[in-house]
């Protein structure tokens, strides 16, 4: 129960914080407003973008652009029947909006460099890849906006879904109650990120799928959120939300451990339709990861 | 409306982007400069949080939250602003220069002192959390949840600061004279 004095000093506390700027001035709206319109985005970052940024990926973005190029002067000479990278569809004539970048065509060998442990993988065949000149896809490094770091990379869509590698991230304790307490990184094993999500009430987790991920022994599982699981929108990333479904792979590199973990499209707010293509398309993504090159 | 903005920011319209600032850029800068005492460093949190939030936006994943999302990154903001004061300068403030403030009557100039002593005696945290709650008139559980912590924790840090406060109000009757600390 509060006090007199307790009473009396919260009113001397509220008007001493009362007190200072209430206003914005308008030299600082408008260097806010110069950064804005000078800052591209996050997820509209042009997928050469995150390689220029690292130290030694000129040479390996030279040629991934290169076979980029070279992958879409194939589909562009191809008939219309032909399969992978079919021709363009009409869309494909108009300038896409400005909200992202095309993924590579699949079978482009990209390289990701912020990581302890730095990987490549190939780029699968997801779902609207053949038949979408997709104006919304991204690939780019996303951070924590609470930390404001760095601290994984994605491929986007907004058709689709994404798919997102993690490591070196703090994570919920619990994925099901993301405003819970959290630990410092992912498990340090394959084994213990199982551990990790079998503890979090409200998470259904399928029994674990051994992979072989560059002669190393990853796991995979398939996780579905329950209906009394958080739904603020609150971090670290990543965090799940009621009723979604995911698939969680967990790849030892030697010191580490990387999260890859398969999204819905609820970034378009949308079902989750896709999601068995993203997943298979991912196992062939996660067999493809090679590190150390 | 804020929603709509939110939407069409998110899809990498700067005007929209813009009209938020204009919506929410005056509380960022009372609520950081309430929290760092420096209009200096307010003004840089201000800016390092909204461009984060420009470059971030896609992250979002629930619009309505918008200003919740936005006032978490101006805290953290505002910790690291304040961790980098620690390191680069000791100075103090007094001087609010081009900017609409406030001033209560109702605090002496004794009082005024103790309490920004008090205050400043605080770690960040425990000052934004004594911020949300007597500035921005956030419940616990409304505070714990802009600053993505447990409800305890924000419990605990804000009877922390106001036991330091009340600390600060009550050393003002054994103290004779303090000399006001003013910038250089």
């Amino acid at each position: 129960m509060s006090t007199p004095f307790d009473r009396t000093s919260d009113r001397v506390v509220d008007a001493f914080l009362e007190e200072g700027p209430i206003r914005m001035s308008d030299r600082l709206f408008d260097a806010i407003v110069d950064d804005v319109y000078r800052t591209r985005q996050w997820g509209v970052t042009a997928p050469w973008r995150s390689f220029l940024m690292q130290r030694p990926a000129m040479t390996v973005a030279v040629v991934v652009v290169a076979i980029a190029l070279a992958g879409v002067g194939v589909s562009l000479n191809r008939p219309r029947d032909g399969g992978l990278g079919t021709q363009p569809s009409p869309v494909a004539a108009t300038p896409a909006p400005a909200i992202g970048v095309s993924l590579p065509p699949p079978g482009t060998i990209l390289r990701v460099d912020p990581f302890t442990e730095p990987f490549t993988f190939q780029m699968p065949l997801f779902p609207d890849q053949t038949t979408t000149p997709v104006s919304g896809n991204a690939i780019d490094e996303f951070g924590n906006p609470v930390s404001g770091s760095t601290t994984a990379y994605r491929l986007f869509s907004t058709v689709w879904g994404g798919v997102t590698f993690h490591d070196d991230v703090p994570l919920a304790a619990d994925m099901c109650r993301p405003s819970g307490s959290s630990i410092d990184d992912v498990p340090a094993t394959p084994a213990a990120v199982g551990g990790w999500l079998e503890s979090s009430v409200g998470l259904v987790v399928t029994a674990p799928v051994a992979m072989t991920v560059d002669g190393r022994e990853a796991i995979r599982w398939d996780v579905t959120t329950g209906a009394t699981c958080d739904t603020d929108a609150r971090r670290p990333v990543p965090w799940f939300a009621a009723g979604e479904r995911h698939r969680i792979y967990a790849i030892p590199t030697g010191t580490d451990t990387i999260l890859v973990i398969t999204w819905g499209t609820e970034w378009s707010n949308g079902s989750e339709e896709y999601l068995d293509q993203v997943n298979a398309a991912t196992d062939d993504l996660v067999r493809s990861m090679r590190f150390g090159t | 409306m804020q929603r709509a903005l939110v939407l069409r920011a998110q899809q990498g319209d700067e005007q929209a982007f813009v009209a938020l600032v204009r919506e929410v850029g005056d509380t960022c800068m009372a609520i950081a400069y309430r929290i760092l005492r420096d209009v200096d460093l307010a003004e840089d949190a201000v800016q390092a949080s909204i461009v984060m939030a420009w470059r971030q936006l896609r992250a979002l994943r629930d619009p309505d939250r918008f200003e919740a999302w936005l006032y978490r990154l101006l805290v953290h903001a505002c910790y690291s602003e304040a961790k980098r004061a620690r390191r680069h300068r000791a100075e103090i403030i007094d001087a609010w220069p081009d900017q609409a403030v406030t001033r209560d009557d109702t605090l002496t100039v004794q009082n005024r002192d103790q309490l920004e002593r008090g205050f400043r005696k605080l770690s960040p945290d425990q000052r934004a959390i004594l911020v949300l709650h007597h500035y921005l008139g956030m419940t616990i559980s409304e505070v714990a949840d802009h600053l993505a912590i447990p409800e305890g924790t924000a419990k605990s840090r804000l009877h922390y600061a106001s036991s330091a406060m009340r600390a600060a109000l009550e050393a003002d009757a054994r103290v004779v004279e303090i000399p006001r600390e003013r910038s250089a």
